[in-house]
């Protein structure tokens, strides 16, 4: 034979090994070269050519040889294989098979919620094209005791930064969205909305359906959005349509010149319409001055001239004002929604805290789930150490072994991944209404991506130990069953991993006590005002010219104890606050910016406020308009020494200092109080606020609906409760507090699963062993506590690690309030108590079950 | 459809098989079907179709016969088992049938192609 049909040959036949089965190898082989033979006067090329086609030909199902060999055992036989055990395995240990299932079906839900609910708040106003060019002017009050920052500058800024700076491409003015009332012929509408510029919908991408986008310049237009058309026009093709616009003293109609698409989940402050800037700064706003931070200013420039900018910014605020305590800086715009709070000047943090902390908390629920899953496959292993043996005999290799445990773990966690990702579906709706989001399931590339990406992360965390120790066995011992030696080291393993769970449930027990009852704390506070049972609305419309006839009716209805016209409310954005007092002796750096509150004589007494010194507003003397009252904050800052009787310089005239309250607080406890001052200016007083006896809410409010509806036909009756108020400040803690409730609980839960598996399988192995102590007269008690007694230890150490973990974590959170509660041992005593009481209780069953039986049952059989 | 169905392909292989008497192997085959049908098949169809037959029992083999063209292969040798002979024969039989109630086929004997 030449020596090119040789390699021709050796070639052929590997290749028709590879796919041929092996009992028609030979005569397929034999007929291919044979027909090679007979092809001797064909040119070698189409002989080669030939050959090759009737070899490929082969390629017929009764030729091609099955998956799975019977000679010769491959890989996907062994994975077949692998299966059946995996899956005889869950059969026989259901428990185990359960506990680990349950455990990481439940934990995999928590985290799938934090995956959407994290993307969810970081996608927040994302949408925008140019979001990460976007850049917030803020100002930044710097005083002697502190600095306070605020987001708002003069309107005044946004043309000037326009013309002077370069670097800007485009500016836009706005104001924050807040609650106005539209009209339609005498139908009217509590409405979210804003003001702003003509270039706003240039900067920020809010979709227009209709109209154009400049329509803002003209200040008798107004855009709304796809939502309010239907609500209160019933269609949406409203343009040309003309709405009327009412908020405090100011009324106008407005042409709706376009339709907005509804953007609500996407962005952090959605509004319902818009209005010109024009004319809210033209109509609404009496001072128009550059030490009056009225407007929102938003500035796109790139990224890198941001600094150059901001010196620039505060260049021109400086030429206009020559106050060096206000700097102006620049934030972007998109980081305000997560990196919102500041401390003293300096950022600190804000809604990341949450999505960090709901983070942590989910890595710290799957771990305990992966730690049950590895301690139960560890302790159910040494079950299989006879496989093990018998595998190695036949020549299965470490590799083969590693990847048989690890094809386990990972089918658990793909079966697991799968319920959860259902779960999560079914609970969304519950999960929306307790995070108070609209998230949807919209199968987006994080969800699945993060879904598909924890099947082998869980698969390698969980199947990791078991993997590496048992495929490491030595045969003859494994067969022999003497793995005395190693079993020890894997029980001080499981007991570490049951500590390590321990640790981190104690620690979250630890930290739910404590949000809830700072929570507690915080809703129940006297906060030096009676905030029950006060109801308060607008002064709008007819109500505003002349209420004396509307008041006189409504304190006839017996259910209202008392009535006051006055501005007082409470939360973050609501409140009128000023810089402008002078007082004898006020140095420089006195900044004092004042809380300030215009009412009529009763504005004080309707809150319950405790008067410290002087007197209250009185109703009958005429002077009252050249009176002041201060809160004691106030006092101590201004530093004034016996306050009664002295004046200040109001920036409507002098007052006379004629009281002073007990602190107050207005905003949520993360802040200090602040200095507040109390005008008698009814006229001004943006509502009217009525005190409502207890148990006679409902009637009430039902009555005053009546005749504020005969007295303002076209305005609806929305009142707000103080009560009400002051707790949907907390309600993003109140949402933590609810939820690390039963991320907590599940983590315990899931800990003690695992602890219940462990003990089911050490009384399983100590069988004989009680049997025969039983035998020889042991004690039922003392049995079951020599079998507690390994799980207890690890608590006990878990115990000792996390107590004084949580104390340090937990007085780090409650820093961050100004008042809080003080850390009390019974917390801690209670978690511990809790962690002590539950492990017991888990494992005391299935050991005093053990402990009681009769040990004739457990001896008979061998 | 009956298991007993045999297929044209088949048919002519099982004819081949009894002519070739004991030289009947897939590439033999093959040759014959070149030569008396004039059909030009892959080895890998004539193997294929052989399989099937000896599934269906209708043919039998043994392996025998290397030699140095077939690099020292052996060559799986067919034979007809009385299955397949009488399989052969019904199909004949239902053939010759049809034929002689087709009134145009049956008055004169059909010329033969070659």
């Amino acid at each position: 034979m030449l020596e090119q049909e040789t390699t021709l040959l050796k070639y052929a036949d590997r290749i028709l090994k590879w796919f041929v089965k092996g009992e028609l190898f030979e005569e397929i082989s034999g007929d291919l070269y044979e027909y090679y033979h007979e092809l001797e006067e064909v040119p070698s090329w189409k002989r080669n050519l030939l050959f090759w086609f009737h070899l490929l030909n082969f390629l017929r199902p009764f030729a091609i040889r099955k998956l799975e060999g019977t000679q010769k055992l491959n890989f996907y036989g062994m994975f077949k294989h692998n299966l059946l055990i995996t899956l005889r395995g869950f059969k026989r240990h259901k428990t185990v098979f359960g506990i680990n299932l349950a455990g990481l079906i439940a934990s995999l839900t928590c985290v799938l919620f934090s995956v959407i609910w994290i993307n969810d708040e970081q996608q927040k106003d994302r949408f925008h094209a140019d979001a990460d060019q976007l850049f917030q002017v803020y100002s930044k009050f710097i005083s002697a005791e502190d600095t306070r920052v605020w987001k708002g500058v003069t309107g005044l800024l946004e043309p000037e930064i326009e013309n002077q700076i370069p670097q800007a491409e485009i500016a836009t003015v706005s104001t924050d969205v807040h609650e106005y009332t539209l009209s339609v012929g005498n139908r009217g509408f509590k409405v979210q909305g804003r003001f702003a510029d003509e270039d706003y919908l240039t900067v920020l991408n809010y979709p227009l359906l209709k109209g154009d986008k400049n329509a803002l310049s003209d200040p008798s237009n107004i855009l709304i959005t796809r939502s309010l058309a239907k609500k209160i026009f019933g269609r949406e093709d409203v343009v040309d349509e003309s709405v009327d616009f009412h908020f405090w003293s100011n009324e106008k109609s407005f042409r709706v010149a376009g339709v907005l698409e509804d953007v609500t989940s996407q962005t952090s402050e959605a509004f319902e319409f818009i209005l010109p800037w024009v004319y809210y700064h033209d109509d609404m706003v009496n001072y128009k001055g550059w030490g009056n931070f009225y407007g929102r200013v938003l500035v796109k420039l790139d990224p890198s001239q941001k600094a150059l900018a901001e010196t620039k910014i505060n260049e021109i605020f400086q030429e206009n004002v020559s106050n060096d305590q206000v700097q102006l800086f620049l934030t972007s715009y998109a980081d305000q929604y997560l990196y919102g709070n500041y401390e003293n000047g300096k950022p600190a943090g804000g809604r990341i805290d949450y999505v960090n902390l709901a983070i942590i908390v989910a890595c710290f629920i799957l771990l305990i789930a992966c730690i049950n899953f590895i301690n139960l496959s560890t302790a159910f292993a040494s079950l299989k150490t006879k496989e093990v043996g018998v595998k190695k005999t036949f020549g299965a290799t470490k590799g083969t072994l590693a990847f048989q445990f690890f094809s386990e773990a990972i089918i658990l966690s793909t079966l697991a991944v799968a319920i959860a990702l259902i779960l999560v579906a079914v609970l969304l709706e519950p999960f929306n209404h307790l995070t108070g989001k609209q998230l949807t399931l919209d199968l987006n590339f994080q969800l699945i991506g993060a879904a598909l990406l924890f099947i082998p992360i869980i698969g390698i965390i969980a199947g990791l130990y078991p993997a590496i120790n048992l495929s490491r066995l030595k045969v003859i011992p494994a067969l022999k069953s003497k793995i005395s030696g190693n079993q020890r080291r894997g029980s001080f393993g499981r007991q570490t991993l049951v500590f390590v769970q321990f640790t981190m449930s104690i620690i979250l027990i630890v930290g739910t006590l404590i949000v809830s009852r700072q929570m507690d704390y915080a809703l129940n506070k006297n906060l030096g005002y009676d905030r029950d049972n006060l109801l308060y609305f607008l002064r709008e419309g007819k109500l505003l010219q002349d209420d004396q006839a509307f008041l006189a009716e409504i304190e006839s209805i017996p259910g209202i104890l008392s009535i006051s016209r006055s501005g007082f409310s409470v939360g973050p954005d609501m409140q009128n606050r000023t810089a402008g007092i002078d007082w004898v002796g006020k140095r420089e750096d006195q900044q004092i910016t004042f809380w300030e509150n215009s009412g009529d004589a009763n504005s004080v007494a309707i809150l319950g406020l405790e008067m410290v010194a002087g007197r209250n507003f009185d109703e009958q003397l005429n002077t009252e308009e050249n009176s002041i009252i201060f809160n004691e904050t106030a006092i101590k800052q201004m530093g004034l020494e016996d306050p009664i009787g002295q004046f200040v310089e109001h920036y409507t005239g002098k007052k006379e200092i004629i009281g002073v309250v007990k602190d107050f607080t207005t905003e949520s406890l993360h802040n200090p109080v602040e200095p507040a001052m109390f005008f008698y200016r009814p006229e001004r007083a943006h509502y009217i606020m009525v005190k409502i006896a207890k148990d006679k809410e409902l009637a009430t409010v039902e009555r005053l609906e009546t005749l504020y509806k005969k007295f303002n036909p076209s305005y609806p009756f929305e009142p707000g409760f103080v009560d009400q108020d002051y707790q949907a400040m907390y309600n993003s803690e109140m949402r933590v507090a609810k939820l690390s409730r039963i991320f907590s609980g599940l983590a315990i839960v899931i800990s003690c699963m695992g602890l219940f598996g462990l003990t089911i399988f050490q009384v399983q192995r100590k069988v004989k062993e009680i049997g025969i102590k039983k035998v020889l007269g042991a004690d039922t008690w003392k049995l079951a506590l020599s079998m507690t007694y390994s799980f207890t230890k690890s608590v006990f150490v878990a115990l000792l690690v996390a107590l004084p973990l949580s104390y340090l974590l937990g007085s780090k959170w409650l820093e961050s309030y100004s008042e809080s509660i003080t850390l009390s041992w019974w917390m801690f005593a209670l978690a511990a108590l809790a962690a002590i009481i539950i492990s017991w209780v888990t494992v005391g069953a299935q050991t005093l079950k053990a402990a009681n039986a009769n040990p004739v049952d457990s001896l008979k059989d061998e | 459809m009956s298991k007993e169905h045999l297929g044209e392909f088949e048919e002519l292989t099982l004819l081949i098989i009894m002519l070739l008497k004991e030289g009947a192997y897939g590439l033999a085959i093959r040759g014959a079907l070149k030569k008396y049908a004039n059909r030009e098949v892959t080895i890998g169809a004539v193997h294929g179709t052989v399989n099937r037959l000896e599934r269906k029992g209708y043919i039998e083999s043994c392996l025998a016969d290397a030699s140095t063209v077939r690099a020292g292969r052996r060559k799986r040798l067919f034979t007809i088992t009385a299955y397949g002979r009488k399989i052969l024969q019904k199909s004949r039989d239902a053939k010759v049938i049809l034929w002689g109630k087709i009134p145009e086929l049956a008055n004169g004997t059909p010329p033969l192609n070659y």
